[in-house]
């Protein structure tokens, strides 16, 4: 086995960046990029409780509808993505869906509008030090299904990349790179997914990104993100992960 | 869905597509894309009705209904890369929403047998064809709803899929059971990285699907793996691979999954 990473711990058990020890982070876990954020979402689950907080790592553990459910956030960018899904699989977490509030190009997707990546293109360099750029960044098939079953109506291919701000309209040559990925169908940008999908996919860890349109980069429209909408996009998620459907999951 | 691409076709004298017959805007909405020319006929049967709609080349038409009257064709592609994007022009000119490759796959992990139904979420790109078409790190990924409602057909038969990563490249002999030397150290980091099986087609299809406008998806029969020596492969659920009859039964079942899939698409996934 060429994928198999040693499990750091801290004397305290925690793991070396997450800070969460093993027993304290359920087997299904939300993530999103945002530290400071946590504490929003995690409002949403049952007895919710903060069970570590380092670094850019805040996890709060609780239970959805009587499954037992975490969220962590994963902090920006592939590098401490690629270290969350490493240290997630060392803790036996199963299922990660990374929920976030992105930007979208094109004309299909309005703020406010949820949409699931199917897959997503590799403009990140953390995923190509595990697996050649042939390999296709997907979202989890099952979890997906589950994500369609929760009332998913949109899902398109996102780009995660490492600099920000060398693709937005703000600069001529943003708008470019922009326009080019519009024209091959991509529709949500964000720093993440890419990272998260080969990585688990390697470590054989189920993993989906389901982003909360925040603004459209082609229309310029853009959105102060609500109590509501924040509310719709972790139940969406959390349902996915959750809830059985008639017993063929 | 949106068309991202427009290869901006001309229809013959004839008014038919130059390479597949077929008749713009007159394909129906959903369409298996068997490789083998001979598999089309063959796949037909399974309609409840079929009309034999054109041949030309590689590409062998058939159209008609599913047993709950979904329209629905059968159009062969050829084997590799360049074919399927040929075919996959033309279906979407002819008007087809969504395009199911039905095919035989070699497995690559020591879990699968032969006659089992592989059902790809995505592909690694190892062909060439899709290079010309979007950058290298572009995803192949199957349409999570073919996907999907590929699950549930399978299901409903009593089929216990795979459902995973594919591998498509261009030269069968550098990766299969008949492969140069080097096999085992070539295919190393695909065993690793938890790919399921090798083909040839879905490397293309996913990506060149997405940029027409079509969704896209693959159910595969393994055939044989590439890794487990034939008299221990001889042991499956699904009978003897040497059987004349084992290969044309199991491509049934994954043509038939196909068709049910096609009808549930059709009705709206649950």
């Amino acid at each position: 086995m060429s994928f198999q990473s040693k499990k750091l711990t801290h004397p305290n058990g925690g793991m070396y960046h997450l800070g969460v020890a093993d027993g304290q982070i359920a087997k299904k876990v939300l993530l999103l990029s945002d530290p400071r954020k946590v504490p929003l979402y995690a409002a949403y689950l049952d007895n919710a409780e903060k069970v570590a907080e380092h670094r850019e790592y805040v996890t709060y553990t609780g239970s959805f509808e009587g499954t037992p459910l975490s969220i962590m956030s994963c902090g920006f960018g592939c590098m401490p993505m690629a270290i969350a899904v490493e240290e997630l699989k060392h803790l036996g977490v199963e299922e990660i869906i990374k929920i976030d509030c992105c930007p979208a190009i094109g004309t299909e997707l309005q703020p406010g509008m949820l949409c699931a990546a199917s897959g997503a293109v590799r403009g990140e360099y953390a995923s190509r030090e595990y697996i050649d750029v042939s390999y296709p960044a997907v979202s989890d098939m099952g979890l997906m299904r589950r994500l369609l079953r929760s009332g998913v109506e949109h899902v398109g291919l996102f780009r995660s990349h490492d600099v920000t701000s060398l693709e937005t309209p703000r600069t001529e040559a943003g708008r470019k790179k922009l326009a080019y990925w519009e024209s091959l169908g991509v529709q949500v940008i964000d720093g993440e997914s890419s990272a998260m999908l080969v990585i688990a996919s390697i470590l054989k860890l189920k993993a989906a990104s389901l982003a909360l349109i925040s603004e459209n980069y082609s229309s310029g429209e853009s959105l102060q993100v609500e109590e509501a909408q924040r509310k719709a996009l972790f139940q969406t998620a959390a349902r996915a992960l959750c809830l059985r459907y008639g017993g063929s999951l | 869905m949106k068309q991202y691409f427009d290869p901006c076709l001309a229809p013959g004298e004839d008014g038919l597509l130059p390479r597949t017959g077929l008749l713009p805007m007159s394909a129906a909405p959903y369409v298996l894309l068997p490789g083998d020319p001979g598999r089309s006929k063959v796949i037909s049967g399974f309609f409840r009705d079929a009309e034999f709609t054109a041949h030309r080349g590689t590409f062998a038409t058939y159209t008609g209904h599913t047993d709950n009257g979904t329209p629905v064709a059968v159009t062969s592609s050829g084997m590799g890369a360049s074919c399927v994007a040929a075919a996959l022009e033309e279906l979407s000119a002819a008007g087809a929403k969504a395009v199911i490759r039905v095919g035989t796959c070699g497995a690559i992990q020591p879990d699968l047998v032969p006659g089992q139904i592989v059902i790809a979420s995505g592909c690694v790109r190892g062909e060439g064809a899709s290079y010309e078409l979007v950058p290298p790190e572009f995803p192949a990924v199957a349409d999570p709803h073919v996907v999907a409602a590929l699950m549930e057909a399978a299901e409903e038969f009593g089929e216990d899929a795979a459902v995973g990563l594919y591998r498509s490249h261009d030269a069968f002999y550098m990766e299969s059971k008949a492969a140069h030397p080097g096999l085992r150290e070539r295919m190393e980091k695909w065993i690793e990285t938890g790919v399921q099986v090798v083909e040839n087609e879905s490397g293309t299809l996913f990506p060149y699907g997405h940029l027409l406008g079509l969704r896209t998806g693959c159910v595969c029969v393994v055939f044989s793996n590439m890794f487990v020596p034939p008299e221990e492969q001889r042991k499956n659920p699904y009978g003897d691979p040497t059987d004349p009859e084992f290969g044309p039964r199991r491509i049934e079942r994954a043509a038939r999954i196909a068709l049910r899939a096609a009808e549930i698409l059709e009705e709206g996934l649950k």
